[in-house]
């Protein structure tokens, strides 16, 4: 029993991410709430670490498996929560495959807030938008304000 | 007989009518579906590993064995789900447990809208509060409530099981939805018909170990659906972090081959969150039709009542359960619940006409980190049939 107390009132660590307990100090202060709304509304049916150990590396892989948790009777999930779940998970899916290091600060959508059932997150906090085409070779590039003829 | 002959025919007409309409319904949804545009795979899963000793168990009436222990009783489940898009999705789940590997989930999920999704398959159907939560990773205590147990209370045996064992998997179709009013109101609802309890067709209850056999490939024993749904209203305060749900679930159907035993159960519960502490009360009742045989009084233990033999037993149990995070890593759990069996019981049965159980558990669950956690429970049984029990429970769970 003393293994038992000794164990539950021990330090906290990044590492530890159990029933209810994580070391909330890693979270942007702006992502606490959202934080806060992840662990009301997912613990009511399975702990915690279902979802903070979950092997995803996609962010958008959590909308539509928080979708089909909003379907789960009873879940409590309200369409305004959605995207404050939504958004937690994002970031903690993105630190954890290093797309954001811990310490980086993390702007969050304002967009995603105001809109209960706006697009995916991983639009608003997702990876670079891939680069422009090569331009074409100078000699086929139309000049400027002039349209591209296409060749037959 | 014949009545009841009749009212078969009419009950089985009634049951063809419904699966056809909830078949065309779900192949109508499927057709008008975007076309697939990729999958999303999420596996997941849960063991965990679980020692009960019992101070002083009588196990045989006169036969009393000092510190019982039951040790590495394992249950495994792991769980696939492909969400092909937000329309469709499949679910897989194995489970191992002291009844072998089972297959506890093999269905499709199509939701037209959150107000009307399908599941065709193998799956839980919606019955109780529970269910949604029958996973050892996902409930607090080692073993599960009276009404709900399945196989880890004492004098399992004896009582032949629970009012409805936790999981109860079945196959067959169900059709559910979840409505939000504004913000803070969310009604579910839940109907189905699947294959339905089993048992043999001179039995005095279910067989549940027909139910998770697959030896018989899952088919239903009587070709005859049970019916059944769910109905919970849920109540928001997010800006309090205060939930309410109030839940009512009820299922009726045949048991036996022959489809002449019948049976239903009814149940309703109660869920309410108040910042971190969470209650949750459930109460569940079965009456189950009994096979009486030409001789019943060689049958059954006791005789006849001024109507003749009761063919009727009635299985009722309830739990309450509150749950309060005291340390970081530490939650409090204490559960109240009892179990009660009131009609005729074979010759051969240790238990009399009214035969019941209260169990006083108090419990905590430590987390260690990485999705593992520790559980110890102390539990108490008060039975009016046999001698009152101790028990602890000490187990470890850990997340795949």
């Amino acid at each position: 029993m003393a293994a038992f107390v000794l164990l539950s009132s021990g330090c906290p660590s990044p590492a530890s991410q159990g029933t209810l307990y994580m070391d909330t100090s890693k979270i942007p202060a702006e992502l606490r709430e959202d934080y806060a709304s992840f662990a009301t509304n997912c613990s009511k049916c399975h702990s915690l670490s279902r979802a903070l150990n979950a092997p995803v590396r996609d962010p958008s892989h959590w909308d539509l498996y928080v979708a089909r948790m909003m379907r789960t009777a009873g879940s409590a999930i309200s369409p305004n929560e959605k995207p404050h779940i939504l958004r937690f998970l994002h970031w903690y899916t993105l630190s954890r495959t290093d797309s954001v290091s811990s310490g980086e600060a993390y702007t969050p959508s304002a967009d995603l807030l105001n809109e209960p059932e706006a697009a995916p997150v991983v639009e608003a906090i997702g990876p670079e938008p891939a680069p422009a085409p090569e331009p074409p070779p100078s000699d086929l590039a139309p000049s400027e304000g002039q349209p591209l003829e296409v060749q037959p | 007989m014949k009545r009841r002959a009749a009212s078969s025919v009419s009950s089985r007409s009634l049951g063809v009518r419904a699966l056809l309409v909830i078949a065309i319904s779900a192949v109508g949804v499927a057709a008008l579906l975007p076309s697939v545009r990729g999958q999303d795979r999420n596996f997941a899963g849960s063991i965990q590993s679980s020692y009960l000793y019992v101070h002083d168990q009588e196990d045989i009436p006169g036969r009393v064995r000092d510190r019982v222990f039951d040790g590495f009783t394992t249950e495994l489940s792991v769980k696939l789900a492909v969400d092909f898009n937000e329309h469709i999705s499949t679910n897989v789940k194995l489970c191992y447990g002291c009844h072998g590997v089972e297959i506890d989930m093999a269905y499709i999920d199509l939701v037209a809208v959150d107000e009307l999704r399908f599941r065709a398959g193998r799956f839980n159907p919606a019955f109780g509060e529970l269910p949604l939560r029958h996973d050892p990773a996902n409930h607090r205590t080692i073993d599960k409530p009276l009404p709900y147990d399945m196989g880890r209370m004492l004098r399992w045996r004896d009582f032949n099981g629970s009012v409805m064992p936790s999981p109860y998997v079945d196959n067959g179709l169900e059709v559910s939805g979840t409505h939000w009013f504004g913000y803070s109101f969310q009604i579910d609802y839940a109907v189905y018909a699947v294959g339905g309890f089993r048992g043999d067709n001179q039995d005095d209850d279910f067989d549940f170990t027909q139910s998770r056999s697959g030896n018989s490939y899952y088919v239903d024993n009587n070709s005859r659906p049970s019916f059944g749904g769910r109905y919970a209203m849920t109540l928001d305060l997010a800006e309090a972090e205060t939930t309410f749900t109030l839940g009512a679930s009820g299922m009726a159907g045949y048991y036996d081959p022959d489809a002449e035993l019948s049976y239903w159960i009814a149940g309703a519960d109660f869920y309410a969150r108040l910042k971190t502490f969470e209650l949750r009360a459930e109460y569940l009742v079965r009456r189950t039709e009994m096979f009486l045989g030409d001789a019943p009084a060689s049958r059954f233990k006791y005789g006849p009542g001024k109507n003749g033999f009761d063919r009727y037993m009635l299985k009722e149990g309830f739990y309450v359960e509150a749950i309060m995070p005291l340390l970081p890593r530490f939650e409090l759990v204490g559960r109240f619940d009892g179990l009660r069996r009131v009609g005729n019981v074979l010759s051969s049965s240790s238990l009399s006409k009214r035969s019941s159980v209260l169990r006083y558990t108090l419990g905590g669950d430590v987390s260690l980190g990485h999705g593992v956690r520790v559980k110890l429970s102390g539990e108490y049984y008060d039975f009016n049939d046999f001698k009152n029990e101790i028990a602890a429970m000490l187990g470890v769970v850990a997340v795949l």
